[in-house]
């Protein structure tokens, strides 16, 4: 997703692309709602690591027992 | 998931360094049960593809350079989220690609990997799930 940010923070939001971005990782259901949103993460950030941080967080993304995310 | 992502419990990317982009019917019909794994991952991904896509039809603020602090920012995002779920269950939805016409994305091989190892408990799973799904697919019990 396309983010303004502060100079002193671009390096960190230049991913991927050739503008500054923020990472949203999202869960969501087979309605195509979302059931969970984590977003904020600068663009340069690898999925693995926010992954990580969203299954760290007290409010984080909980996986049910039974169920598989793919 | 995509294969840049180790398997964790609860969570299962595709085979990594096995064809992904497949049609299950047709020229490249998948030739073994990882292949067939992948090809299912695959419809599943589309599943948030689409969603995302949904997303920012919908709410065009979230498909420009924003303008507000980047606080405001990332309350935008959830705010967006939450509207498009309120309109899914209760309101006429307008935007959603079409599963039939979506192309799937690019699977992103060459991204950085994670570098975490695979949780063998997990890993076990996927491979039993990948090999009954190749066997009913066969007709093999």
């Amino acid at each position: 997703m396309l983010a303004r940010v502060p100079a002193r923070h671009r390096a960190a939001f230049m991913g991927r692309k050739h503008t500054t971005t923020q990472n949203v990782l999202a869960a969501v259901d087979f309605d195509l709602r979302f059931t969970y949103v984590l977003d904020g993460w600068e663009g340069s950030a690898h999925d693995a690591r926010i992954l990580s941080s969203a299954l760290e967080r007290n409010d984080g993304l909980i996986v049910p027992p039974g169920i598989s995310l793919w | 998931m995509d294969a840049g992502y180790a398997v964790r419990p609860g969570f299962l990317p595709p085979y990594r360094a096995t064809r992904y982009h497949l049609r299950e019917y047709g020229v490249r019909r998948p030739q073994n049960a990882r292949e067939l794994f992948n090809l299912r991952h695959s419809s599943l991904r589309v599943t948030v593809e689409r969603a995302f896509g949904a997303l920012k039809n919908r709410f065009r603020i979230l498909d420009n350079k924003p303008f507000h602090p980047y606080r405001t920012q990332l309350k935008l995002v959830l705010a967006c989220c939450i509207i498009h779920n309120w309109i899914l269950r209760f309101g006429q939805d307008e935007v959603i690609p079409l599963e039939s016409e979506w192309v799937a994305n690019p699977p992103n091989n060459a991204g950085p990997h994670d570098t975490s190892t695979d949780n063998q408990t997990w890993a076990a799973k996927r491979d039993e799930w990948a090999q009954q799904m190749w066997e009913l697919r066969n007709g093999v019990h």
